[in-house]
């Protein structure tokens, strides 16, 4: 018995002899059942929303990454290759000569790129879930 | 401390492994639910809170460090959710007197000297009585001490309290539930 046990007294043991004999309560199996299906459920939501968060964010990675990519190739391939694309952006007002195109004005026409290349892709993807079926 | 089963248990369950759900219920299902049902009294309420402990210990399982052993870890979950369910519920405390309490010699039984083999049921009744009278966190702390078996330094890591201030709750927890049974006991006659 441990030491801190406050077992000092007469009335102290006759209590703890009371508890000891006092008749136990087995977990109806009714419960039981229902606690271990509602966990595995609540276990199996917790696997989905932990991949739908894996998801989005590789999702969200990519598209930063995709993004940049074709920002840069816009600005050091494209539009230097393609003088009448960089017709279509205004002024840059930049005075140094540094950066000849306006950065909004990129940023605009590489959303405009994206949203393009997104349409095809689906439209794609649309035609060839058609033929499957 | 956590015992070897336990941790291989815990691990599996960390791991993912609902299978063993099953386990951890059969361990220590009929020691929570007996707990909480001495407490409470009702089969349904004892059920709903059995219920909420175990759905919370294995939703919060991978927060469980080792840190205390793994029956003490469950108990608190227990412990605060009986507590923070039942805190603004009122119990019936047949104390017109309360010097009453005081009045109990703390070295003897107040049902001592009867003739312990014929009142030995009633005893058992009244004290489950009693129990049942007493505020949550009072019979939770009686209970998890003489029935979990749980040490006064186990106390105050599952209830938050200091140990010093565990071992003067009990003395006066003991003190109550005395007068309580021997109250039930004249009520009764």
């Amino acid at each position: 018995m441990k030491n801190d046990r406050l077992h000092t007294s007469a009335f102290d043991t006759e209590l703890a002899e009371l508890f000891r004999e006092l008749p136990e309560y087995p977990l109806p199996s009714g419960l039981e059942t229902r606690i271990l299906r509602e966990a595995t459920l609540r276990h199996a939501r917790r696997q989905k929303q932990l991949k739908i968060a894996l998801w989005i964010a590789l999702g969200g990675t990519a598209a930063v990454l995709l993004g940049c990519a074709v920002f840069f190739l816009l600005r050091y391939e494209l539009l230097p290759a393609f003088p009448s694309l960089s017709s279509l952006l205004p002024a840059s007002g930049s005075e140094s000569g540094e950066n000849p195109y306006p950065f909004w004005g990129m940023i605009g026409l590489e959303a405009l790129i994206l949203l393009v290349g997104q349409q095809y892709l689906f439209r794609r993807l649309r035609k060839q879930t058609k033929n499957k079926d | 401390m956590t015992t070897t089963d336990d941790k291989e248990l815990i691990a599996r369950i960390q791991a993912g492994d609902t299978a063993a759900y099953r386990e951890t219920m059969k361990r220590y299902g009929t020691p929570i639910f007996t707990l909480i049902r001495r407490i409470v009294g009702s089969r349904e309420d004892a059920e709903e809170l059995t219920q909420d402990v175990f759905l919370k210990a294995f939703d919060r399982i991978g927060r469980y460090r080792g840190e205390s052993s793994f029956s003490t870890w469950l108990y608190r979950i227990a412990y605060n959710c009986a507590v923070s369910k039942y805190r603004k519920r009122k119990r019936e405390m047949p104390f017109a007197d309360e010097t009453a309490q005081e009045r109990i010699p703390d070295t003897n039984a107040p049902w001592q000297g009867e003739d312990a083999s014929g009142k030995r049921e009633a005893l058992l009744s009244a004290l489950e009585t009693a129990l049942s009278r007493l505020p949550t966190e009072e019979a939770m702390i009686v209970s998890l001490f003489y029935t979990a078996r749980k040490s006064v330094e186990e106390l105050a890591d599952i209830t938050g309290y200091s140990a010093s201030n565990i071992k003067v709750k009990l003395h006066r927890i003991r003190r109550k539930l005395g007068t309580l049974i021997e109250n039930i006991q004249t009520t009764e006659l």
